[in-house]
Order: C-alpha cells, then structure tokens, then sequence
C-alpha cells in the first residue's frame, strides 16, 4: 500500500528542559472542542516557519521544535490540503452533519472540530465509517497567510504563496513517527551542551 | 483509497438516511459530553502551575482532583500546548490545553 512521507514540525514548551522534550515528545494534545481538528499529535507541515511562528505567539519565545518524520499510509490520511476527493468527501458528510444537527437544533452550527469528533466517535464500533489516522488541514485566517498575489493581474483570483498547513496524528498513529529530533532551541540539539 | 472511501461513504451515507433525529441527538451529546474541558490563561511560573479553568483559579493538584485534566496528565509531566479557540480561527481568543 502506498505511503505518504510527511515532515512534521511539533512546537512544545521548554518546561521539563531538554531531556524531556528530547524524551517524552511529541505531546498529546488536550481533548477539549479548542482542537482545530480534534485530540492528537500536531505538527506544522514541511518547514518550521509556522511552528516558529506559533512558539513566539504562545509559549513567550520558550518553545521547543520537534522535527518528525511521519510515514502514513495514503488510504489512511484524510487530505484535506491536497487531496481534493478528501476535500470533496469532507464537505459532503460535514452538510450532512449539519442539516441533521439543524433538524434538532436550527441555532446550531457545528464547528469542524465538532463534525470530527462525531465522526471519529462512530468510527469507535467500526473503523470502517471513518479510517483515517491522520487529518491535514490548512486554515484561510488572513492573519497568517499574508503573502497573496494576483495570478494574472485582476483582483478575483490570488495565489496564496504561503499557507499555514497542519496535521493532526491521532494517538493510535504515534507508532507512525519513524525518527524525531530536536532542532530548536540551540541549547536543546543533538550536540549541544546539556546541562 | 478507492475501497477506503467507498466503503466509508457507504457506510454514512446509511448511516445518515437511517438514523433518526433522536439518536442521532444521542449520539451528539455522548461526543459533546466526552470532551475535555477548555483551559485558558494557562501560565508557568517556574515550579509554580497555575491557570485559569471557567474562570477559577485553581492550582495543578486541584484541577486533577476535580478532573479536569485528560487522563494521561502527571503533575509531573505537564507542558504547555496552545490552539485557537475555533477553527477558523478566533485571533482574539486562546485557549490552552495539556499534555503529557
């Protein structure tokens, strides 16, 4: 079965100091509805800038990166970046999702936290209803994706040139990380001197 | 993928033209209620943890006494791990959760 080979960039905390990161990294996220794509492993994909980013945002530049080799198999990733079957099937059963959730409740507007976490708790009796093992996803917050360009000069059709882009391991996947290393702070690397 | 997919969408599909508007309220609640909590304001102040839950200051033994923390949190083993409040993002709004 074909795999993916994805780069992931894990941002975490310095607290615990280096032998920790080093040891007990990736970090499980919490499992409350504040997870964009649900519990799991986050990773910034491809590169560190975002993950930089998201350090100096969150931990008050005390962060640590944790660089990822992640091998999934491609049937079990639901990409909603690249793939646009993914896309496609995501949106249809997310509308299905929400008209149900309106016949019960028309104030309702489920999140897409929401719809994944529904999902993933069907797929507990029977896989099959939803397979994957990991989510990648990209957000469309201008904040972030800043850099927009005109493709041919008109104002209707820009290319973002950088798009921040994550993905969501889910716990059973963590055997999918097939190395890590710790490329940030300094202090923290393979080499340095550990206090 | 073509299986995967098929055999999934097949399976919802089913699942989504069956399921009455009760059950499927069930269902919703279970997920709902099964989450963990929102954490917010969540600090270190070196040995010192303290943050914010539903607006109550409490200490680290005190939140996981009250259960407030995932089940795989040591006292020991805590780290900080940041999302935004919703996706798409809230940017005024965030929230913290644990791990470990």
């Amino acid at each position: 079965m074909a795999a993916v080979d994805i780069l992931g960039y894990h941002t975490c905390s310095t607290y615990g100091g280096w032998s920790y990161v080093k040891c007990e990294s990736p970090f499980l996220s919490g499992s409350g509805e504040n997870q964009w794509l649900t519990q799991g492993y986050y990773f910034w994909t491809d590169s560190d800038f975002f993950a930089h980013k998201w350090g100096k945002l969150s931990y008050s530049n005390n962060y640590a990166i944790v660089k990822c080799d992640i091998e999934i198999e491609k049937d079990l990733l639901l990409d909603l970046v690249g793939c646009v079957k993914s896309q496609r099937y995501f949106k249809k059963y997310l509308e299905r999702f929400r008209a149900k959730l309106k016949t019960i409740d028309p104030t309702q507007e489920p999140t897409v936290h929401a719809f994944i976490a529904f999902m993933r708790n069907l797929s507990k009796n029977n896989t099959g209803f939803f397979p994957f093992i990991a989510i990648k996803a990209e957000d469309s917050g201008n904040k972030y994706n800043t850099d927009t360009l005109s493709f041919i000069g008109g104002p209707e059709e820009m290319i973002i040139s950088i798009q921040r882009q994550q993905l969501c391991l889910f716990e059973s996947g963590l055997q999918l990380i097939t190395r890590k290393e710790v490329t940030f702070p300094e202090k923290f690397t393979e080499g340095a001197h550990h206090e | 993928m073509n299986d995967i997919f098929t055999k999934s969408q097949e399976l919802l599909d089913e699942f989504f033209d069956s399921i009455s508007d009760e059950e499927f309220l069930n269902n919703y609640l279970a997920v709902e209620q099964s989450k963990g909590p929102l954490i917010k304001d969540y600090s270190f102040f070196d040995s010192e943890v303290t943050y914010t839950v539903t607006g109550q200051l409490l200490d680290l033994d005190a939140a996981i006494r009250e259960g407030i923390t995932s089940k795989n949190i040591h006292a020991k083993k805590v780290v900080s791990y940041a999302y935004e409040s919703t996706f798409p993002a809230n940017d005024e709004n965030y929230f913290f959760g644990l791990a470990a």
